[in-house]
């Protein structure tokens, strides 16, 4: 990035107001971690977001409000009844980068190796875009192409609610690594809710080894209703696990990437299984 | 002296860089690049192999802002190596400052020297070019096909000593050694093994990349500021280059930001001084990360075949060992490097009947150089692989197969006669090895005793434990030489000037306990300045696992020589004989009855009051022995049996380095040679497209481990006394890399039954292989 100003704005509306007149010549910036990446050598003005009071985790009926600036360290270290993405951010790569990424920064451009998309497609999540209205997006919707391209110019992601685990629920991460600072080969995670022993809802969400981070359906609606255990969840694998286009990333084949996510699905069903047990 | 008599060497003080560092100071090349300086920028070949048809340069040298665009069409042509070896070189004279011949992708083309990067970057797309592309060159097995396209066919090529080069074939060096009768061995043997093995590319990693800067002073001599481990070879082949005499060129090495061997070659020097020349102005060349990867230099890849054969009751009655060595685009110490895949493994089992044959080819890829452990990494990986599986054969513990066969004190080997580095070896007779304790020791800590078979083990995540021997050199003897000069200050201390290079190892520190301990002081009295070709005396260099166990004697032996001088005056000063006299504490002093003087007193006595002269001395030293350090080392993994996984839980060196100079950089040096090893074993890989081009050129994408990443590490020195070393010590730099490639490998296949013969050991390869019960066709990788 090629950055020949710097604007401070200490409210959401003089930020916006900014980024709407600047149009195109403007970019947000919070953690800018992701800025070594982008190749846009075009002269932009960065507008810092960090001080508009969008940083913060609150829990609110049962719903976690982040904030867009909160950080992924800030997301690590917070302990609350049912919040789960301290266990993505322990993956997310060093702590140096933790200190500095935030959600929105992490989760308006999706790369490759992103984490919280995934996980955020598993848990449900919604996402509070302030616009000259303000607009909230399903994950499903949100993520089903580049994000940014939601965004018109003025338009800010402020927040990303998603609801507390309760009784009952089990969530389960898994990103699959070389090194703790590697981009992820494949990546999983899955939520699910029982009801008197059976599977009464499930979400699996995989990224990395697909273009785009989505659902596993078909997996899911072979789930749903189902006596979770080994043999459940194998056999709803397989009924799902041909429906991505898997794309070997970083060295290994496509059919590869196909084995890791296969048997990772697996392993994140366990896991949130044994933890909505209460085990 | 006696060993327990030491009062500054084998002690663990604080490094005499370490605040200077540690604050922040200025240190290295790229903190002294003058304000004025010009940037250089390289255009790089987009194909592998090719030939320039024509080249444009007029655009780019019109733009403002550039100075000076270099091309082979408006420089020298003069054919030398890029290796920083003594002279004359084992390596051939293959390479030009600039050529016509595009041999890698990424091979010079044109070189800008601009105001700014961006403006030497964008002369650098202002150049045009046109390439008829030739068929490239990929693969071993492809380079030596009859009828293969030729890469080095311009008629200046050459081997500069006796040894076998045929480039119209691909082939930039061989040699075959043969002791005993290698079929007859095989004869004789119980059971019998023939293995290929595979040996991946990988790159060093410093972390500060290649760097150079130079200028021209007022007598028109080009002082060289650079980031190399061999200043004097430097000096010597930028002169070569740029075909000037020696005396017009200064080389000066300030610290260094990691070489692990990258940084003995000449990689970015001859075109700083040319362009120095050139233009007039201080010119600053620093290689990008991806630069580093492709330009600068890699470990050889090597095809081998390991052949052995031995007796149930455990006698081995042959080994033959068949290396073929990528050397990439050039030769740099391609030779070298494969004659020490024999001398620095062969040796190490007693053996009567021993084939080695190593044969070096060029490719389009690429080019190998000298890597920490230099050889014996490669063929660590298939001999070590080897030993194991002979073991299982004739139903033995592994570890009692090596005990019952390594070299001991007071053992030959015909092997260090035969193979030398590029030519005949030297007899020498092993005078310290505690192998055996490194084994012991090393069994001990990792839990040898709960080893059990893989076919015992059930579940998905199965551990294993795995072991290899292993054994360097200290210096290459009869060739390498390393020098000194000592001189005593008014106030008691002393400057030590040395051509010796610390690349960031310690050696400046080391070699200042060598000589504070030879002249009965303290470390803080000692001046350390080195690796300035016209302020230091000679050195080779930085390589070999020379610097403590070369330039230490040379250093010890200048003190000595001080030593006696001090002596001399403290007698004078004390109406006696120097026998009567003894140093303690930076103190002349009578041995029996009383009398004393400091060295401040016999300094400022020597320079101002009597007898006056300098009392100071310079002492060179070439060695006859290259007495080897060994090390015993082990490896527990888990393996994820349904992904192919592989997590080292622990890792146990033990090395017997004779005196540990300095015992914690003795450790740091074994602990970061393995954690290099653990990287090159698990995740580093060269990833090229058909075309030859490296797809993983920079951190993300080509994998090392961080410290987050460290398993649990347990280094154990194992001291032995080296008579021909200083203070008893030997080399420890670069042993450590070569043991987790095997013991990694031995313990996957303890784990779960797989054996690998090609790095990296990735998960893929890992479940490939069980999917194929337990190995999969072998294949050379790249």
């Amino acid at each position: 990035m090629n950055y020949v100003d710097f604007k401070s704005p200490t409210q959401l509306d003089e930020a916006r107001t900014l980024l709407k007149e600047l149009g195109e010549s403007a970019s947000p910036v919070a953690g800018s971690t992701l800025h070594v990446f982008l190749k846009d050598e075009s002269p932009k003005v960065a507008v810092d977001i960090l001080r508009l009071g969008l940083n913060g985790i609150r829990l609110v009926d049962g719903v976690y409000h982040i904030g867009a600036t909160t950080t992924v360290t800030d997301m690590l270290n917070h302990r609350q009844h049912g919040w789960v993405l301290d266990r993505v951010a322990e993956a997310f790569v060093t702590q140096p980068i933790r200190n500095m990424a935030t959600m929105g920064g992490s989760v308006v451009r999706v790369f490759p190796w992103s984490d919280l998309p995934v996980a955020l497609l598993a848990l449900n999540a919604e996402l509070v875009i302030t616009g000259d209205a303000e607009r909230v997006m399903s994950a499903p919707e949100f993520f089903a192409t580049q994000p940014f391209h939601h965004l018109q110019a003025g338009d800010l992601l402020t927040s990303v609610r998603i609801p507390a685990l309760v009784e009952g629920q089990g969530f389960a991460y898994h990103k699959e690594r070389r090194t703790t600072t590697d981009f992820s080969r494949c990546t999983i995670a899955a939520w699910l809710a029982l009801d008197d022993g059976k599977i009464a809802d499930v979400r699996i969400a995989v990224g990395a080894a697909v273009p785009m981070p989505r659902r596993m359906d078909a997996v899911e609606d072979a789930l749903k209703g189902a006596r979770p255990g080994p043999a459940a969840f194998e056999k709803a694998m397989q009924a799902g696990i041909d429906a991505p286009r898997w794309k070997g990333l970083h060295g290994i084949s496509d059919e590869y990437a196909r084995h890791l996510a296969s048997v990772h699905i697996v392993d994140v069903l366990t896991k949130a299984h044994e933890e909505a047990k209460g085990a | 002296m006696s060993k327990r008599d030491f009062k500054v060497v084998n002690q663990p003080l604080r490094k005499i860089d370490a605040m200077t560092l540690a604050l922040g100071k200025p240190s290295y090349v790229g903190d002294f690049k003058p304000d004025d300086a010009l940037i250089i920028k390289m255009l790089g070949s987009p194909h592998a192999h090719a030939r320039i048809t024509s080249i444009d340069i007029s655009e780019a040298e019109k733009m403002p802002g550039v100075h000076c665009v270099l091309y082979y069409g408006n420089v020298p042509r003069i054919v030398h190596t890029t290796a920083g070896q003594g002279y004359p070189e084992p390596s051939p004279y293959d390479t030009f400052m600039f050529d016509s011949k595009m041999r890698f992708v990424g091979d010079r083309v044109a070189a800008v020297a601009a105001e700014t990067e961006k403006i030497a970057e964008a002369a650098l797309k202002a150049i045009k070019v046109e390439y008829e592309v030739l068929q490239p060159v990929l693969r071993i097995q492809d380079a030596m096909k009859e009828g293969a396209p030729i890469i080095h066919d311009e008629p200046e090529a050459r081997a500069v000593i006796p040894v076998p080069y045929e480039p119209k074939k691909n082939m930039a060096a061989h040699v075959d050694m043969e002791i005993g009768d290698l079929e007859k061995g095989m004869a004789e043997a119980d059971e019998t093994i023939d293995f290929q093995f595979y040996n991946h590319y990988g790159q060093h990693c410093p972390v500060e990349p290649h760097v150079s800067m130079a200028w021209v002073d007022r007598e028109d001599r080009i002082i060289i500021t650079t980031s190399t481990q061999v200043p004097f070879h430097c000096r010597r082949i930028v002169a070569q280059t740029l075909d000037i005499p020696v005396r017009r060129v200064r080389v000066i090495k300030p610290r260094i930001g990691g070489g692990f061997g990258v940084k003995q070659e000449i990689v970015l020097e001859d075109v700083v001084a040319m362009m120095a020349l050139r233009t007039k102005r201080p010119v600053y060349w620093e290689y990008t990360r991806a630069e580093e990867f492709i330009s600068s230099r890699t470990r050889h890849p090597m095809l081998m075949r390991l052949r052995m054969g031995a007796k149930r009751d455990g006698t081995i009655t042959a080994i033959g060992l068949d290396c073929h060595s990528n050397t990439g685009w050039n030769g740099s110490q391609g030779l070298t490097v494969v004659c020490n895949s024999g001398s620095k493994m062969l040796p190490l089992y007693r053996c009567g009947n021993i084939h080695f044959e190593g044969t070096v080819v060029y490719t389009n890829l690429p080019a190998g150089g000298a890597y920490r452990g230099y050889g014996a990494t490669q063929a660590a990986f298939a001999f070590e692989s080897a030993m194991d599986e002979m073991a299982e054969k004739i139903g033995m513990d592994p570890l009692k197969f090596r005990a019952m066969n390594h070299i001991k004190s007071g053992d030959t080997s015909p092997v260090f006669r035969a193979l030398g580095e590029g030519r005949e070896g030297v007899d020498q007779a092993i005078t310290s090895c505690e192998l055996a304790r490194c084994i012991k020791a090393g069994a001990r800590e990792i839990g040898w005793k709960r080893r059990k078979p893989h076919t015992t083990k059930k579940g998905r995540y199965r551990r294993g434990i795995g072991m290899a021997c292993l054994m360097q050199g200290s210096a290459i003897p009869e060739i390498d030489m390393g020098a000194a000069t000592l001189k005593m200050n008014e106030d008691g201390s002393f400057n030590l000037l040395m051509g010796a290079t610390d690349l960031g190892t310690g050696s400046d520190t080391v070699l200042a306990q060598i000589a504070a301990e030879q002249l009965g002081t303290t470390l803080d009295q000692i001046i350390v300045y080195s690796s300035d070709t016209d302020m230091t005396p000679f050195d080779v260099g930085a390589y070999a696992s020379s610097t403590t166990y070369l330039s230490g004697q040379a250093v010890q032996n200048v003190a000595l020589k001080v030593r006696k001088q001090i002596l001399k005056v403290g007698a004078d000063m004390l109406d006696c004989k120097p026998a009567e006299l003894t140093i303690e504490d930076a103190k002349v002093v009578r041995k029996k009855g009383e009398g004393q003087v400091t060295f401040s007193e016999i300094a400022l006595y020597s320079m101002y009051s009597a007898n006056q002269f300098q009392i100071g001395d310079i002492s060179s030293k070439i060695v006859h022995h290259s007495p080897p350090p060994f090390a015993a080392h082990f490896a527990e993994v888990e393996v994820d049996t349904l992904t192919g996984a592989v997590r080292v839980i622990k890792y146990v060196a033990a090395a017997d380095c004779g005196t540990p100079i300095h015992p914690k950089l003795a450790e740091g040096q074994v602990e970061g040679a393995v954690m290099n090893g653990i990287c090159y074993a698990l995740t580093e890989e060269y990833l090229f497209n058909d075309k030859g081009r490296m797809l993983n050129p920079n951190f993300g994408d080509y994998k090392l481990y961080t410290l987050s990443d460290l398993p649990e590490m347990k280094t154990i020195l194992v001291p032995s006394y080296e008579k021909t070393g200083p203070y008893g010590a030997k080399s420890i730099a670069e042993i450590g890399i070569n043991g987790p490639l095997p013991a990694i490998a031995n313990a996957i296949h303890n784990a779960c039954g797989v054996r690998l013969r090609t790095g990296p050991f990735t998960p893929e390869k890992i479940w490939r292989s069980l999917q194929a019960g337990g190995e999969i066709p072998f294949e050379e990788g790249h």
